[in-house]
């Protein structure tokens, strides 16, 4: 711990020499070394500050705020040889800290937290899991590229919704795509990938990734306690250690039951061809992997329940609560392999008002899914896997505000906007399907919805509001997060200071099991930021 | 034996007759590539240099010579302080007038290819991908001046780096924007090898002109890239492809976003160059020459600025008689309705350009700083160093300094391969 920590003040210390102290520089990039490494990131101060709150959260917490994170990113780049007509050698590193705060001020909320969570969530505890999000060498010439090292791959072309974006798994314990960078929300994996830039018709461009057996568990859920996750169970039955729920503990053996980097099990591959034809931009592409998040063994699940259970009543019986034990944990959970395939199609169409068009689509051949008779994960009895289509539509355009509005808005700028449909259809569907975890609503095959954004820059682009919202049909849950931000001038810092107001407000229909874990987190966002 | 003498004199005679023909031929088959003043103006020019070379102006004297500005500039000298001036207020000082010639390259290519020209009804040109160089040496119509500026290809290829702040002058607070752009013509090729073309393998999709933008500054936008190709064909629109990088994807523009204005500056993408799209997509009337005082000899070093001011101070500008040219687009709804273009006619750069909005109304007006630089083929081009632009609906300010990180580089060797998707996407 006391390592890491050091380790972390390290690296933040040199981002702030780095930046703060250094000659100032016209551009955002700092260059060194006679302009062969360049280094540039960004560190950011995060609050939110919760403005609903279940009422047995109520002692649970001192104050409303219940997210306060510093978190810094910083990317160096070596440009060990430059020619644009013969051999390119870079070698790229990513790295980020970050420091949560609302557990070291708000005892309560720290004891909340479980502590194989607490240590993890309040700042990084493994270099290479939490820190290093990126490190590669890219070699290239002429056609050919070849990029060897951890590594972060973006396949689709959506901004928040993952579609065709299938390689890297995420960590959302911390922030959410499209309001935090991927560096922050993705996990990069160590792979090979190779690039070949050819002069067939079309320009056909392909990509081959292998990846030699680095297997990462995404964290799709917060952490119980903290402001993403669950509030604790307190009024639950035979609840041990801090009353943290057996979802928390089902999150940690499912975390702790992922199978280590193993050449002959863990590996994943998968390429994709880049082209184009006529006015159409796409891509096809195809991945095998194992689940970065695994199904629960129903032949052994109940077992697991028991210890926790068990746990629960001894801790009854002797005042003393006792956390269950973790051991054995891949007995009740399991990582399996499936394929992917999918594409993305993006095109201008000038009839229709010069609006963009981006079709993102996958389809998972036998993907595996959990099975129980309520179609929820409190009483799973089996497992089966069924062929899941899904794909999502983006339609985006500009458009220029009245001219009253632009002078009282100070501005000349269009309305940026995108309006996204997407759909999923479990194929050979069964009632007995567990998809809550993908928006279903119970025992629905089909899940679909609308995301929108828009962005307005304000008075000469000192200002933006930029809005986010998503709906999803049939289980109405929906999310909204306005926000203005405003860019500080030249003269403070570089003009590389941002400080962002918003608000983000959740809902659901009041009847479904569904889009629960967003239940309660509306909350004012605040964040300052320096971009170097 | 006699005989034999008189045939051998006779031959030498012969050879050093030609060998003295021969510049006189090739003079005769030079072109004129046209000048700012006819011999009588520029007699007048000089005789008013007597008075004004080498005399500073600035708010107390700008009367004085107020008729060789743009009328909305000259207001910007009066009044400087609503500009941001800094409290000596904005100046500039007078030189001669020089004329600018066009690389050798080029003018060798006009010789080769101005006689091939074809024009259809429409006046537009037919066979653009097989010539090079000027087009029509004597233009007539406001079109065939526009053609000048089109196929003045900037060298074939065209590296620079823009420091632009953009101002408020009210405030007297600025954002920066910092871009490096490198422009790669396909066709019209004049300086480097192969010339006047790429061959048609290396050009399969048919494009003119390639357009390439890495950004570093807002901070938010570091390594942000872009590009564009423009279709030979001019009834086809730009191709525009984005790669931001904050989240790692690759948009492609609408040709929408042409007409919107780039991150709180004044400017939109079509004013690239004070004109950045098909030819075909204005309809274009001559109305005159006026005489200007631009900046198309200097260096833009030892300018001066300080923060918030939306005028450099220094500037060393001279006499032009310009082309006017009224530049309607055809596009109804089109954010401006129209752009008075001032044209040199030695090097087809647009010099001022007044603004009006959709109502008619004045809005803007851009100037260019333009001078021969040395090409990395060792020829002399004529380039854009900078520009000015200034809203005065808004009065809010803008400038493009290309000088001011590093010098531009023309003619230097580029791949048509920097135009791709999976370019976009290289590390950086």
């Amino acid at each position: 711990m006391k390592k890491n920590f050091l380790r972390g003040l390290a690296v933040l210390s040199f981002s702030i020499i780095m930046t703060v102290c250094s000659v100032q520089n016209a551009s955002a990039v700092y260059e060194l070394f006679d302009g062969k490494l360049e280094i540039s990131g960004f560190i950011k101060e995060t609050v939110y500050i919760k403005t609903s709150e279940f009422d047995r959260n109520s002692y649970n917490k001192k104050s409303k705020v219940d997210f306060a994170q510093t978190s810094m990113y910083l990317e160096t780049l070596y440009n060990i040889q430059e020619d644009p007509f013969g051999w390119n050698v870079r070698f790229f590193t990513g790295l980020r800290y970050w420091v949560e705060k609302a557990p070291l001020f708000d005892s309560r909320i720290h004891d909340s937290i479980a502590p194989w969570h607490r240590k993890r969530y309040i700042q990084p505890r493994d270099f290479e899991l939490d820190m290093l999000t990126e490190c590669y060498i890219d070699i290239q010439k002429g056609p050919w590229q070849v990029k060897v090292g951890k590594q972060i791959v973006i396949w689709g072309q959506n901004d928040i919704g993952r579609v065709a974006d299938v390689v890297n798994p995420l960590k959302l314990t911390h922030g959410v795509p499209g309001v935090d960078t991927w560096e922050e929300v993705k996990q990069g994996i160590w792979m090979i990938r190779a690039f070949y830039q050819s002069n067939l018709p079309g320009n056909l461009l392909f990509e081959v990734i292998f990846n030699p057996g680095d297997h990462k568990v995404g964290d799709y859920f917060g952490y119980t306690g903290t402001h993403w996750g669950d509030p604790y169970a307190k009024d639950a039955a035979f609840v041990p250690g801090k009353e943290r729920g057996f979802g928390n503990f089902s999150l940690e053996g499912a975390r702790r039951a992922a199978p280590s980097w193993d050449f002959d099990e863990t590996y994943a591959f998968g390429g994709r061809i880049m082209g184009q034809t006529g006015n159409f931009n796409w891509t096809l592409l195809v991945w095998n992997r194992l689940q970065d998040f695994p199904l629960a063994n129903p032949y052994t699940i109940g077992e697991y329940a028991l210890r926790y259970v068990s746990a629960g009543i001894l801790g009854s019986i002797t005042g003393n609560y006792k956390d269950p034990s973790f051991s054995n944990a891949d007995k009740y959970f399991k990582y399996k392999r499936f394929t992917t395939i999918g594409g993305t199609v993006m095109t201008e169409w000038a009839w229709l008002h010069h609006t963009t068009w981006d079709l993102e689509w996958f389809y998972e051949f036998s993907a595996p899914l959990n099975e129980s008779p309520t179609g929820s994960t409190s009483d799973i009895d089996g497992w089966t896997r069924k062929d899941i289509f899904g794909f999502s539509i983006k339609c985006g355009d500009r458009f220029r505000l009245p001219d009253f509005i632009n002078k009282l808005l100070g501005t000349t700028k269009k309305v940026d906007w995108t309006l996204t449909y997407f759909a999923e259809k479990v194929f050979q569907h069964e009632r007995n399907l567990v998809l809550n975890d993908r928006y279903h609503k119970q025992r629905d095959s089909v899940s679909d919805g609308f995301s929108f954004w828009c962005k307005v820059e304000l008075f000469n682009s000192a200002f933006a509001f930029v809005h986010i919202s998503s709906y999803y049909l049939k289980s109405g849950g929906q999310m909204h997060v306005p926000t203005i931000v405003y860019y500080f001038p030249q003269k403070v810092l570089n003009g590389g200071l941002r400080a962002t107001v918003g608000i983000k407000i959740y809902a659901r229909q009041p009847h479904d099991a569904i889009y629960t874990n967003y239940d309660k987190k509306d909350a004012v966002i605040l964040r300052l930021s320096y971009e170097f | 034996m006699m005989v034999s003498k008189l045939k051998t004199k006779l031959m030498i005679s012969t050879v050093v007759l030609a060998f003295l023909m021969v510049p006189v031929f090739v003079m005769a088959a030079e072109v004129k590539m046209g000048t700012a003043y006819t011999a009588e103006e520029l007699a007048k020019v000089r005789a008013w240099e007597k008075t004004w070379v080498g005399k500073k102006i600035d708010q107390s004297n700008v009367d004085q010579i107020g008729q060789y500005l743009p009328e909305s500039y000259l207001g910007v000298y009066k009044e400087p302080q609503k500009w941001g001036a800094p409290p000596e207020g904005f100046y500039f000082t007078i030189v001669p007038y020089r004329t600018v010639s066009e690389s050798k390259g080029f003018i060798e290519a006009t010789e080769k290819y101005n006689s091939q020209v074809k024009v259809d009804a429409n006046g537009l040109i037919t066979n653009i991908a097989e010539i090079a160089g000027r087009p029509f040496l004597e233009p007539k119509t406001a079109l065939e001046m526009m053609w000048n500026f089109e196929l003045n290809n900037h060298g074939d290829t065209y590296n620079y780096r823009k420091y632009s702040p953009n101002i408020n002058p009210k405030t007297r607070t600025e954002r920066m924007a910092d871009q490096e752009y490198w422009e790669f013509y396909f066709i019209n090729r004049t300086e480097i090898d192969p010339k006047p073309a790429l061959p048609a393998k290396q050009n399969k999709k048919e494009f003119r002109r390639g357009f390439f933008m890495t950004m570093f500054l807002p901070a938010e936008f570091l390594n942000t890239r872009m590009y564009t190709l423009r279709p030979i064909d001019q009834t086809k629109e730009d191709v525009t492809y984005l790669w931001y990088n904050q989240f790692r994807r690759i948009r492609r523009l609408s040709t929408n976003q042409r007409t919107d204005s780039i991150d709180g500056s004044d400017l939109i993408y079509d004013d690239e160059y004070l004109w950045d799209g098909q030819l075909s997509r204005n309809s274009y009337t001559f109305k005159g020459k006026k005489d200007l005082l631009c900046s198309r000899n200097e260096s833009l070093v030892g300018t001066t600025r300080t923060g918030g001011q939306g005028m450099l101070n220094g500037h060393k500008f001279e006499r032009c008689n310009l082309f006017v040219i009224d530049s309607v687009n055809k596009d109804p709804n089109y954010i401006y309705s129209k752009r008075v273009m001032y044209l040199d006619p030695e090097t087809y750069y647009i010099m001022w350009e007044d603004i009006y909005d959709e109502k008619g109304r004045f809005w803007k007006c851009f100037g260019n700083f333009t001078r021969p630089i040395k090409t990395e083929t060792g020829s002399m081009k004529p380039s854009i160093m900078g520009t000015v632009f200034n809203d005065f609906q808004r009065t809010h300010s803008g400038l493009s300094d290309q000088e001011r990180i590093r010098a531009p580089k023309v003619s230097l060797p580029l791949s048509e391969k920097m135009f791709t998707i999976s370019y976009l996407q290289k590390t950086y």
